[in-house]
């Protein structure tokens, strides 16, 4: 393992490395993924840029109408700690707050669990479950991709080689919103996850109606997966029980977990545990939007 | 190509001359003779290359020796001296807590991390911020019992 | 309840120094892989001369001063090196004893070695180091003495006695094995009967040890050993593809963590010693069989919960849960006989 390695100072710099190398350079963040992949052979870099100690690319903003910008390098740890996020968005904090053991997720990064692409990462179902939106950065100057048409396969995304995520940019969701990402292994969060569901209901605060429903699936598919279908049966109804467990059906019936030998677990069980977990995760952000809903 | 490196480790400030694909766990180790941090599994997952940067338990293994630049890092060797052991190194010793030994520079500076945060942890919050380190040899027991008797010495001064 | 037996093979051997300040030094070549064998041994040479165990060196395996011994496996080590130290030391006495005897001019059978001090009948007589004389050209020749700067060096050799080969027409023979250390297991256990995951609650270990030389590293084995078969019972596996193991990070090969097992007021070790006969002071060994139980005590656990029966390890939460919907899919069609 060879490699030419660089720690630009400001994100123009980080941009122009960027613009040089393209896919013979990787990003290198808190290093949680790449250190080991790059010890064991499976990316081989010319060029490490480590974006680390570049202020502008960390913290935690609110900005107009209660949305919310988070810095590509915020860790694992402030999310899960982050009164602001607490507030309205604790689904993410759920999400980060599951990510393997605490000396991980001390280091590991937003930014560098979206990009590195694995479908059992634990924070991007909940982020396209809050509708957030990825800006990325390149010569041509900036774009916004909303989460879910982030990833493209296993370890793939929709980054080019001369760009670099900058931030995350995330709507307010509406009052009565409830929300809640499940990781489900044999041994606890320090496991990558068999099934990971991020399920986000919104409530009509007058009526009580289901006015929005996410349910997203990680470590079931190529990449996270959506299921419009179950979302679609919930919308306009009082919710109650077998609607989720419909809803749940129809998620594990859409899940695509990999047929092939798994060192985690085999298809058949984790369309068990996606049928599972489904119902227990909407049931779950229901309960915490009702709750909202009572103290509105 | 080689760089220079300014690291600073338990209050000493060191120039290393490392190749940038290094790990800190390798310089610790290799460069500068520190091998309290072990090399357990070179992946990340089992916690015997715990050290404390800036203030936080990290994964050494994890992290290229050039990110560690500029930062406090803190290891086993630091923690206490042979004459003058850390309570956490003494309570391993006197609980039974070290079997073959080798988790346990990484669980005292995980668990040293955990009571510097949270001087009143539980045995709950020892086994949910531990979890991160695996020991094959003691089912965790005693490893608990050192890290509470730890915590309690540590609340009477 | 199981057990495990230790066999009748292999030959153990040790020396012992014992220098004038007092300083005992055990020297043999068997392992120590944190299990604590170097403190035991300590502990075998202080009680045999009386001495605080501070007053006792161990040199060990290096095979140029120390003899050789057959491994640290097996639990083999506390029964066969431990009583090999112990014949070393006695070694050692007696030759302490007989210089003494000679120069106190009193029976060897009234003398006993105690802390450094060599006791008449249970009272104070000289002082061990007061056997040591210096070198001189003007010493009597063949006089009973120590020499000082020349320890005293006792050798032990220990070899158990061999297995008698059963008789072909019964399938009996009055020695198979050194010794049988024998453990029971007790276990509560919840099973999520959605997932199939099985979460140990409570566990109970009791071990024949013949003699804890040391309890609490006899309590770290049988908490280490239940700890251990809870991976081999509900978590381990190796998953092969085209002859290579995949799975062998720690990530995904699933040895447990603090989480998997038991709080610490839910675990009980016990002692139930019986001594053996030509153990060091009773003492068998405990190490590995302190794994044997828990697999059995888990499935049957696991049939009391939910009325099935697992017969292959893991017993993770796939297996589990792929019994129980068969187990419901038998009982719920009409006119078959229920297996479980």
């Amino acid at each position: 393992m060879k490699f030419e390695y660089g720690e630009p100072d400001s994100i123009a710099e980080a941009i122009a490395l960027l613009a040089r190398y393209r896919e013979r350079a990787k990003i290198l963040a808190g290093g949680t993924d790449l250190v080991v992949q790059m010890r064991q052979g499976i990316v081989r870099p010319d060029f490490v840029i480590h974006i680390g100690r570049i202020q502008a690319l960390k913290g935690i903003f609110q900005h107009g109408e209660g949305e919310i910008h988070i810095g590509t390098l915020t860790t694992m740890r402030e999310i899960e700690k982050s009164k602001i996020l607490h507030a309205s968005f604790d689904i993410l904090c759920q999400g980060a707050a599951q990510v393997s053991c605490p000396q991980i997720r001390n280091v590991a990064t937003l930014g560098g669990n979206t990009c590195n692409g694995v479908p059992s990462a634990d924070t991007v179902p909940a982020l396209i479950a809050l509708g957030a939106e990825a800006i990325l950065m390149g010569p041509a100057g900036e774009r916004n991709v909303p989460l879910e048409k982030f990833h493209t396969g296993p370890g793939r995304t929709i980054r080019k080689g001369d760009e670099m995520l900058l931030r995350f940019k995330i709507p307010a969701p509406p009052p009565s919103t409830g929300g809640c990402y499940l990781k489900y292994t044999p041994r606890g969060t320090f496991e990558l996850a068999i099934v990971g569901v991020a399920a986000l209901i919104t409530l009509n605060p007058r009526d009580g109606l289901c006015e929005n429903a996410r349910l997203i699936l990680g470590a079931c598919g190529p990449i996270p997966l959506r299921i419009k279908n179950a979302e679609t049966i919930l919308l306009g109804k009082r919710l109650e029980e077998s609607l989720f467990s419909k809803a749940a059906a129809i998620a594990a019936d859409e899940a695509q977990p990999n047929p092939g030998v798994s060192v985690r677990a085999a298809a058949p069980y984790r369309r068990e545990m996606v049928r599972l977990w489904s119902r227990y995760a909407l049931e779950k952000a229901w309960q915490k939007a009702e709750a909202c809903r009572d103290s509105y | 190509m080689k760089q220079k490196i300014e690291l600073k480790v338990n209050g000493k400030i060191h120039e290393v001359s490392v190749e940038p694909w290094k790990t800190l766990l390798e310089v610790l180790r290799e460069d500068l003779g520190l091998t309290g941090a072990k090399m357990g599994c070179d992946d990340g997952n089992c916690g015997a290359c715990t050290v404390i940067v800036d203030g936080q338990a990290i994964k050494s293994c994890l992290m290229l020796a050039p990110q560690a630049r500029g930062k406090q890092i803190l290891t086993i060797e630091g923690l206490g001296s042979p004459e003058n052991l850390h309570p956490l190194q003494q309570t391993f010793i006197d609980h039974f807590a070290v079997q073959c030994g080798y988790c346990t520079p990484g669980m005292i500076m995980a668990a040293k991390a955990l009571l510097d945060e949270k001087p009143e942890a539980t045995e709950e919050d020892i086994r949910e911020n531990l979890h991160g380190n695996i020991c094959r040899c003691t089912g965790y027991v005693k490893i608990v019992e050192a890290v509470e008797a730890a915590r309690d010495r540590m609340k009477k001064r | 309840m199981g057990g495990k037996q230790n066999t009748p093979r292999g030959r153990s051997e040790a020396e012992v120094l014992v220098y004038e300040d007092g300083t005992i030094e055990a020297l043999y070549s068997a392992d120590e892989q944190g299990m604590g064998s170097e403190t035991v041994m300590a502990q075998i040479a202080a009680e045999e001369f009386r001495v605080p165990i501070c007053r006792v060196r161990v040199k060990r395996g290096d095979t140029a001063v120390t003899p050789y011994d057959t491994f640290s496996a097996s639990s083999f080590t506390t029964y066969n090196t431990g009583n090999a130290l112990r014949l070393a030391c006695q070694d050692a006495i007696r030759q302490i004893l007989q210089t003494a005897s000679q120069k106190m001019e009193a029976s060897v059978d009234n003398l006993t070695l105690e802390d450094g001090k060599i006791l008449v009948q249970g009272s104070p007589g000289m002082d061990l180091n007061q056997l040591f004389e210096p070198f001189s050209m003007f010493t009597p020749q063949g006089g009973p003495a120590l020499k000082k700067g020349t320890p005293v060096r006792g050798k032990g050799v220990f070899a158990p006695s061999p297995a008698v080969p059963w008789d072909p027409a019964t399938g009996l023979t009055p020695r198979m094995w050194n010794w049988y250390q024998y453990n029971a297991c007790g276990v509560e256990i919840a099973v999520n009967t959605e997932t199939g995951e099985i979460k140990i609650l409570r566990g109970v270990l009791a071990a024949d040890m013949g003699f804890p030389i040391n309890p609490k590293m006899c309590e770290g084995q049988m908490e280490g050993g239940f700890g251990m078969a809870i991976g081999a019972s509900v978590l381990e596996e190796y998953i092969f593809r085209d002859g290579l193991m995949i799975n062998s990070s720690f990530g995904n090969y699933r040895i447990p963590t603090f989480r998997e097992m038991p709080p610490r007021a839910q675990f009980k070790s016990f002692f139930a010693p019986d001594p053996l006969p030509d153990g060091p002071w009773g003492s068998k060994g405990i190490g590995e069989a302190t794994m044997v139980t828990v697999a059995p005590a888990i499935a049957n656990a696991v049939y009391n919960a939910v009325g099935v029966r697992l017969r292959d390890l893991p017993m993770n939460p796939e297996r589990v849960l792929k019994r129980l919907q068969k187990a419901k899919v038998a009982a719920s069609a009409p006119g078959q006989t229920q297996r479980r």
